[in-house]
């Protein structure tokens, strides 16, 4: 279940935001995505910093984890399972085998030929950058909507903002090194 | 002011009644097989049509907001602060016969960038009241309340804090909401809105009481839309009631020479009003002067 923390503020301003982020992300879908948000709020600033990191199943889809894949008289007989997909297969394994080696045999069914050794393993869709920008989309609905200067730092499994209605200043860097201290154990450089 | 909600069946009795008591219809509002009819009436005539009400299966409700416009403030129209919460407390003041007005600013988010501008003051002081629905921080609403101490109509301010102790007319646990206000904790939030707001307007309504015009702003509205045949569509209300006149939703370049001619008793509105143009979409608003300035009237 995700886990969100806000912090910083009065007891009454954080347990209205954090309600206000459950209800938000769990109506956009996102709350299953999600492992960890927090929302640390420094009003006298003022200045919101908001960690998020995202469940370890939140990652890059790889064609195996899409399809089927299995050899056949034809080539590599690629059956694929998620159609929402279905486009994105056919144009990553056109450009990575090149477009004469891929035929379609019926509406779900890919004949490749000439196939390299790792065909499962190539990355489809980046659904992390997906679940990046919905979570985004949505921290807009949460964050008061005065604070439109913003700042990102990313990571591979999540991101940590500033959003404040201030020029930039040394304090917003210290503190993004200490949640990413505090979420991910240590700080990316 | 009062609603009679009941049926289509044999609302035209309730419709003669209150004509026949003196009571002027303020609107109609059918709704398939339902009725509401929006009047005004002297409170000691309403035992009679009570029973006419109960016979034909109606029931009649004071409307205490029903002669008043009122703005919903809001510090913009983003999806932050719409639809809820300030569509909520909007929708709810309508329940009780208010005419309500979403005022978004243009600059009313952030704590340092915090503005009223001069035109939007103008707008809301246009209203009988006005409501200020700010954020769940205490520090920023604090902020924003020293702008709103120099708007001179009854006002209240809304906020995620339970209680404020500097802020007087503060109504607390409004302040960002993702789903409609309906829980249990909520409705008795929009009800403390209803009662505050009732008690910072009774100060106004004394004070005009003192010196009232010399004709009751009901009566005025009958008779704009009587002699310039106004009409709306169910939606809309083309003349709407204020505590000391109304407002016309017509432009003002076109029609305030046809307001100012309105006969009323022996003279003409211009006589006995200030007519204006407003701020809000180019409308027109009858102030209508007191009797000390007049000389008195009939109704």
């Amino acid at each position: 279940m995700m886990e969100v923390e806000v912090r910083g503020g009065k007891d009454d301003e954080n347990t209205q935001i954090k309600k206000l982020a459950e209800e938000t992300l769990k109506n956009l879908g996102l709350g299953k995505k999600l492992k960890i948000m927090l929302i640390e709020s420094d009003i006298g600033l003022p200045a919101f910093y908001v960690a998020c990191k995202f469940k370890k199943d939140v990652q890059p889809l790889s064609l195996g984890s899409l399809a089927t894949l299995r050899e056949s008289s034809k080539g590599v007989r690629i059956s694929v399972t998620h159609e929402r997909y279905y486009d994105q297969i056919y144009s990553t394994l056109q450009e990575r085998v090149g477009k004469e080696n891929v035929t379609q045999d019926e509406r779900n069914i890919l004949f490749v030929s000439n196939a390299p050794p790792d065909l499962d393993s190539i990355t489809i869709y980046d659904y992390t950058e997906e679940v990046r920008d919905n979570i985004i989309d949505a921290l807009w609905h949460i964050l008061p909507e005065g604070f439109r200067v913003r700042r990102f730092k990313h990571r591979e499994d999540g991101f940590i903002v500033v959003a404040t209605d201030i020029p930039p200043m040394t304090e917003f860097t210290n503190k993004v090194d200490e949640l990413e201290k505090e979420i991910w154990g240590e700080a990316d450089v | 002011m009062y609603v009679f909600k009941g049926g289509i069946y044999r609302h035209d009795e309730m419709l003669d009644k209150i004509h026949d008591l003196g009571g002027i219809v303020m609107q109609k509002t059918p709704m398939q097989t339902e009725i509401d009819i929006v009047f005004a009436l002297p409170g000691y005539d309403l035992s009679t049509l009570t029973e006419l009400a109960h016979k034909i299966k109606g029931e009649i409700h004071e409307i205490p907001f029903g002669d008043m416009e009122i703005a919903v403030v809001a510090p913009s129209l983003s999806r932050h602060h719409l639809p809820h919460p300030v569509c909520d407390i909007a929708e709810f003041l309508r329940r009780y016969g208010a005419t309500t007005n979403i005022v978004g600013l243009a600059r009313g988010y952030g704590k340092t960038i915090f503005q009223i501008s001069d035109k939007e003051r103008r707008m809301i002081a246009e209203h009988d009241a006005a409501i200020f629905s700010f954020g769940a921080f205490e520090s920023c609403i604090l902020e924003k309340v020293k702008e709103t101490s120099s708007i001179k109509v009854p006002h209240i301010v809304c906020g995620g804090p339970r209680a404020l102790d500097t802020v007087e007319n503060y109504v607390g646990n409004v302040g960002r909401k993702s789903a409609r206000m309906r829980s249990v904790e909520d409705i008795a939030t929009l009800e403390e809105i209803k009662r505050m707001l009732m008690d910072e307007t009774e100060s106004l309504r004394e004070e005009i009481q003192k010196d009232p015009p010399p004709y009751a702003p009901a009566y005025v509205k009958k008779k704009i839309e009587e002699q310039l045949d106004i009409r709306g569509t169910l939606g809309d209300n083309p003349v709407v009631l204020h505590l000391d006149g109304v407002r016309v939703k017509k432009p003002y370049d076109s029609f305030n020479g046809q307001v100012r001619g309105v006969k009323i008793g022996d003279t003409t509105l211009g006589d006995i009003a200030v007519i204006s143009r407003s701020d809000m979409n180019d409308t027109i608003i009858v102030k209508l002067l007191p009797e000390s300035q007049t000389g008195g009237g009939t109704q």
